[in-house]
């Protein structure tokens, strides 16, 4: 792959938490490379490191040992520091913790404003945000009288309107019900199709791998998995021995592969596994 | 006969004679038996979580009642009746406060004024079943990972031994194996000790490996009431209300309506695969 199209790189990047009487090093070595466009489902269990190292992804933390590189400039440089933020926004899990704003339109200029962004862009770009994410008509409501959906959408035009060409979700469907994460992946799907940017969602849950081109499980600090979703998924033992699960669909078609009624395990999703079951049904 | 929680013609409102006034309850009733491992489900809104605060008397009804093993929660005996029905709410480990984890599980036994020896028994007990080792409870709470501080968060209900385990949203943030190895500890509670165990999910695919039945909410009404397999048989009135059912529930209907000989009222992994194994010997024949 040329290096020009990668938009984050890392190099043996390693994290060290040192503030417990034990330093744990929640993120061990990892090299990988990010191409612009991708869309990412990034799994692991709690503890094994998946967080830590998307928060060195957009120099929330900065490297222990190796580098980061977004697009060129190094995180550990302080110059930089704007320049990669600005472009790689990331939403957390727990919306109440990331709105500042008294309105929603006022909560999404705060990026841009301290962008230096002039008042004219800032209103264009806040409009143009609340577009992209379908919630034009909440503009001039109150962020915490809306519902857990709404705000993580807010979140997200939030670093929309800051033109960002990377967005990390941490968790940031983990409290939604199933309408509210639906719908939040809609829009996330839309931007990553239509705008190009690159998405990392960080989940537990298993089906919103399957909206991804990409699966990345770290294990203990280290990427003990990268490849297409059908491909990652295949590997039913190792994926159930890491601790994480599959789809129902996939774990039904590694039993009738066991069975030997499946030459492979290659589905993810329930249109994909009727059509390998109607092959074996003839 | 063995009824255990019965609400009859249960209305309740929040913000009451303002204009910002919300009906969450709107004349529900609902009967629950001794022993039955039972899941609500509804979306963000529907009424689930008010319900539940109803059922140990955090919140009391506007109209109507709510008896508890023989107990109106409007009547006296509070304690006694937060004995009974323990509430894990959402995110319960936000909720430990005390030095060590140890502490945290005694809190409530002290509230009780349960003696010494028999608080150290039932936390013993407890930490066992919950695979929370002497270390982890001489441990501030803050040093525990996301599924420890969880367990030791639930740990603190079920010393008191309730006989209602009410769990809103257990398992959210936590990954796949610590969903599992809480869910088994239930089940196990709920088989052995016979706790009525009343769950609180989005996940439908937890709900069909683990419940017997399912209650759906809508607008503050029940809407359906049955078995697991009754309810996830009718995904069009599911989808109507922004309800899903598992994945392996919507394979089936694709295959049964290819084939009708094939039992579309399947919602598990170990059911399915059984059900296409018949069909896949009887085609070979």
């Amino acid at each position: 792959m040329k290096s020009i199209d990668s938009l984050i790189k890392t190099n043996d990047v390693s994290y060290v938490y040192l503030n417990s009487i034990n330093p744990i090093k929640a993120v061990n070595k990892i090299s990988l490379s990010i191409k612009q466009g991708e869309y990412i489902a990034m799994l692991g269990r709690n503890g094994s490191g998946k967080s830590t190292f998307a928060r060195l992804l957009n120099a929330l933390l900065l490297p222990s040992e190796g580098e980061v590189i977004v697009l060129s400039k190094n995180a550990a440089n302080e110059d930089d520091l704007w320049f990669i933020r600005k472009r790689v926004g990331m939403i957390f899990q727990n919306p109440d913790n990331q709105i500042i704003g008294t309105t929603v339109e006022e909560d999404i200029a705060f990026g841009p404003e301290n962008l230096g962004v002039i008042q004219q862009e800032i209103k264009s770009r806040v409009t143009q945000a609340l577009t992209d994410v379908g919630i034009l008509d909440l503009r001039e409501r109150a962020p915490h009288m809306l519902s857990g959906g709404q705000k993580q959408k807010v979140g997200i035009a939030a670093i929309l309107a800051m033109h960002p060409m990377c967005i990390i979700m941490d968790e940031s469907t983990s409290m939604l019900d199933p309408l509210g994460r639906e719908e939040l992946l809609k829009v996330v799907s839309i931007l990553n199709k239509k705008e190009k940017i690159t998405i990392i969602n960080i989940t537990h849950h298993m089906e919103e791998a399957t909206f991804a081109n990409r699966v990345i499980i770290i294990d203990n600090g280290k990427i003990v998995e990268d490849g297409t979703p059908a491909e990652v998924f295949t590997d039913v033992d190792k994926i159930t021995k890491i601790g994480l699960d599959v789809p129902q669909v996939t774990l039904l078609l590694h039993k009738l592969k066991k069975a030997g009624y499946l030459k492979k395990v290659d589905a993810i999703t329930v249109k994909q596994a009727y059509e390998r079951i109607v092959q074996i049904l003839e | 006969m063995n009824n255990i929680i019965t609400l009859s013609n249960v209305s309740y409102s929040y913000n009451k004679g303002t204009p910002l006034e919300k009906k969450a309850l709107n004349q529900v009733f609902l009967s629950i038996d001794k022993g039955e491992f039972v899941a609500i489900i509804g979306h963000t809104g529907s009424g689930k979580s008010t319900l539940i605060q109803h059922m140990n008397g955090l919140i009391k009804p506007d109209k109507g009642s709510i008896i508890i093993d023989g107990q109106d929660t409007k009547g006296k005996g509070l304690k006694e009746l937060r004995k009974k029905v323990g509430i894990v709410f959402q995110y319960p480990e936000h909720q430990l406060f005390e030095e060590t984890v140890y502490k945290d599980i005694e809190f409530g036994l002290l509230k009780h004024s349960i003696p010494k020896d028999e608080r150290k028994k039932r936390i013993k007990e407890i930490a066992t079943i919950l695979e929370l080792s002497d270390d982890i409870l001489l441990k501030s709470p803050y040093e525990l990972s996301g599924g420890q501080k969880r367990r030791a968060a639930i740990a603190g209900i079920l010393v008191l031994q309730p006989e209602i385990l009410v769990l809103d949203e257990p398992v959210a943030g936590l990954d796949p194996a610590g969903c599992k190895e809480l869910f088994n500890i239930v089940r196990q509670l709920h088989l052995i000790k016979k706790i009525t165990v009343i769950l609180v999910s989005h996940s439908m695919e937890i709900v069909a490996d683990y419940a017997d039945r399912i209650i759906v909410m809508d607008r503050g009404q029940i809407k359906m009431d049955g078995l697991v397999d009754e309810i996830f048989s009718r995904e069009d009135e599911l989808r109507a209300i922004n309800l899903s059912v598992p994945q392996i529930a919507k394979l089936m209907q694709l295959l049964n309506q290819l084939d009708s000989t094939i039992n579309s009222k399947i919602f598990t992994v170990d059911k399915a695969y059984d059900e296409i194994l018949k069909k896949v010997k009887k085609n070979h024949d």
